[in-house]
């Protein structure tokens, strides 16, 4: 697992500074499309290099955020570089912007990758508290 | 006359032209859930209204990725649980500005307790939309 920390933009708007964003892979004992289950293994920085987009690793720094993103889950994409083997990575970066464009599109230039899911956020009771005009 | 414990919902379909993340834009089918006298449950807003496909022709029901949508939280005695959820796609892109004034209208709408929210979701390849 490893853990790196920067900005996570909401979809409502709201930039939630130095927030933990970590990676891991997955391997996947059981389970069809959407209900995947496996193990959680950790990732090094030299595994990492070989999958993480450039504009991922540019906007983190390898280090431990001070704290979460106060939201349900985060936007993330599943990358599936075997079968059943895949990376969970945070996307940062809100849809339609030209970030998120260079994330995306670097993930899926990546011959090494078979498959990139796209995984959007979901936020509960906190929602009014993350829209900024 | 339905089989006892089953319930007869009431729904009209309407069609929607929806900004993906990824920057397209589809007319999507929104279900729109109505009470025994007509009055329409489902949170459909103005903001939404504004996106609605002009011509009554039919909207494919297939699709290969979940819009995001926000759920609106009911009070209804009716269900076991107490409530009702039901829920209703936002049209616009996150930074469209209309994309958090369409969820504002969705918490203001009349008889919402709570509402959630859930982004665009692809579990097909994008790859597609980027070759």
């Amino acid at each position: 697992m490893a853990v790196y920390s920067g900005s996570y933009y909401c979809d409502g708007g709201l930039e939630q500074r130095q927030v933990n964003l970590t990676v891991f892979g997955v391997n996947v004992i059981e389970g069809r499309e959407t209900n995947l289950r496996g193990d959680r293994f950790e990732t090094d920085s030299n595994f990492d290099a070989l999958y993480l987009p450039k504009v991922f690793m540019d906007h983190v720094l390898p280090v431990r955020g001070c704290c979460s993103v106060p939201i349900n889950g985060l936007r993330h994409v599943k990358a599936f570089y075997a079968n059943s083997l895949y990376l969970t990575i945070p996307c940062p970066f809100a849809g339609g912007t030209i970030t998120f464009q260079q994330f995306m599109q670097e993930l899926t230039n990546n011959r090494r990758l078979i498959l990139v899911e796209l995984h959007g956020e979901t936020v509960g009771f906190n929602l009014r508290t993350l829209l900024r005009n | 006359m339905p089989p006892i414990g089953f319930k007869v919902r009431r729904y009209e379909d309407i069609g929607i032209y929806y900004d993906s993340d990824i920057g397209f834009t589809v007319p999507l089918r929104q279900r729109t859930y109505k009470s025994e006298n007509g009055e329409i449950q489902t949170p459909v807003t103005a903001l939404l209204l504004v996106r609605k496909v002009p011509t009554d022709c039919k909207i494919p029901v297939s699709r290969d990725f979940t819009p995001r949508v926000a759920i609106a939280c009911f009070e209804n005695p009716n269900n076991l649980t107490g409530e009702s959820r039901l829920k209703v796609m936002i049209a616009y892109r996150p930074r469209d500005i209309n994309h958090n004034l369409q969820i504002q209208e969705v918490i203001n709408f009349p008889n919402v307790k709570a509402v959630e929210y859930t982004g665009e979701t692809h579990t097909s390849s994008i790859k597609r939309y980027y070759d």
